[in-house]
């Protein structure tokens, strides 16, 4: 049994000072326990022993900083996670925005598709397609093509669609992808709805404004909490009034000052609207 | 100060509200539980071990700042981690060990953010979770207590810690109580 590969904060100042002199990288706005283990988990997948061994690679291959950046971001787990709130997302789907003639969804920081995917499932099951203008955006453009491959592995296929029964979905998952041998890939029918934009959603203007919902679930743990406040900040700028903003069950934007501005409309799960 | 971390898998359900009814109100260092559970229940959990506790226990949501005589447990489907700058961050990234969350990641983090202001208590389990994290912990100046593999339901996880880190205690369930007991700047 080997030994857990771990980074002092004196190791990661070194490495953030690498990144920021090579490629302008600035890593101030990462939550640096998480991005710490980030780096000890490339670094170990990698073979190095050290993490003097790992800004030497960085110093000397480009592709190894821009592959440990890639690194940074975290996938989202599965489609449908947390069914409770997929549950109530759609229930607001038909109660509330359905009267709207054209609705703005904005999935920004997508990593890995499963949010946007569920997003266009639950759209579907509402009939609502038609009309909305789904969002996804992503500073990193391979999050992006992996997103409009819709390629899904089966383990998480698996979790997604225990997901999608817990919803007590009438059909399941099954009748949105295509068996594809050891893999399943998710409707291009539905894919098609999505508008990619490539877009930082802490330094560059938001893809559009007036958006009556943003799903933006388990996104603002990766980042400090100075970079969250901005980043509310930001979305809340780009939500209509009486718009909603969805957020991971584990997140809170309690202690920021964009709260005031905002009722919790469930009582288990962090669904935001924007008060009028 | 002082801070308590403990670890567990399948079979330490009733060590860990044991532990959590034996101690006082007046407890006063952080705990964090991070046990193995079901990622689709999230309620239920902090309910059952605050029937015997007079400490007070929470889920943490991300960057819940960390305070002395409370008891945080991991919330399901998330690992959680612990902060140097005394919160908790919280993470949905990989499994590890086949577990979210997963000892691993909240002891290393545990034994970074302390040092030797770490107590780590890995009780029973059924796979490898915790093993390498409470050797860290030990190498970073923390105690590290392992309950006792015969006393375990599932001795997987002790005795994957036993063999390979040099653990302050191997104690029966009633001594990992009484040590907390006593515990003491």
């Amino acid at each position: 049994m080997d030994e857990l590969f771990t980074i002092s904060d004196e190791e990661y100042m070194r490495i953030a000072a690498t990144l920021r002199t090579l490629r302008n990288i600035d890593l101030s706005y990462y939550q640096p326990v998480i991005t710490k283990h980030r780096f000890a988990r490339f670094a170990k997948a990698h073979g190095y022993t050290s993490t003097s061994m790992l800004i030497e690679k960085l110093q000397y291959d480009k592709k190894i900083a821009d592959m440990l950046i890639d690194g940074i971001k975290v996938q989202t787990t599965e489609m449908f996670r947390d069914p409770q709130t997929w549950i109530e997302l759609e229930n607001i789907l038909r109660d509330k925005l359905n009267q709207e003639s054209i609705i703005k969804i904005w999935i920004p920081d997508i990593c890995g598709d499963d949010e946007l995917n569920s997003m266009l499932v639950a759209l579907s099951r509402c009939k609502m397609l038609h009309k909305a203008m789904v969002y996804a955006t992503s500073v990193n453009q391979g999050c992006i093509s992996n997103a409009q491959k819709g390629e899904i592995d089966c383990k998480k296929y698996e979790a997604s669609d225990a997901n999608f029964k817990r919803m007590n979905a009438e059909n399941n998952l099954q009748s949105y992808v295509t068996n594809c041998d050891k893999s399943y890939r998710f409707s291009p029918q539905l894919l098609e709805k999505a508008i990619f934009i490539k877009q930082s959603v802490l330094s560059d203007p938001p893809p559009d404004n007036g958006f009556n919902l943003i799903l933006f679930r388990n996104r603002t743990l990766y980042y400090t909490q100075m970079a969250q406040k901005r980043l509310i900040e930001s979305l809340t700028k780009s939500l209509l009034t009486g718009g909603y903003l969805v957020m991971g069950v584990g997140e809170s934007i309690s202690g920021l000052e964009q709260a005031a501005q905002y009722t919790q409309v469930s009582k288990t799960e962090k669904i935001f609207r924007k008060k009028y | 100060m002082l801070n308590v971390v403990i670890g567990g898998s399948a079979g330490s359900f009733q060590t860990v509200t044991n532990i959590l009814a034996s101690l006082p109100k007046t407890f006063p260092f952080p705990m964090f539980l991070c046990l193995h559970r079901l990622k689709y229940v999230r309620t239920g959990f902090v309910e059952a071990l605050e029937l015997k506790s007079s400490l007070p226990i929470h889920e943490p949501q991300d960057k819940t700042p960390i305070l002395p005589g409370h008891v945080y447990l991991a919330p399901a489907n998330y690992h959680m981690y612990i902060d140097p700058g005394n919160t908790i961050s919280l993470s949905t990234e990989e499994v590890v060990n086949h577990s979210r969350p997963s000892i691993d990641i909240t002891f290393a983090s545990a034994a970074q953010a302390f040092g030797s202001k770490c107590v780590g208590v890995l009780l029973s389990g059924a796979n490898k979770d915790g093993a390498l994290g409470i050797k860290l912990m030990k190498d970073m100046g923390g105690t590290v207590i392992v309950q006792s593999p015969d006393e375990c339901q599932v001795k997987t996880m002790t005795m994957a810690a036993i063999k390979i880190t040099d653990v302050d205690f191997v104690f029966q369930s009633q001594q990992i109580i009484n040590y907390l007991q006593n515990l003491k700047e």
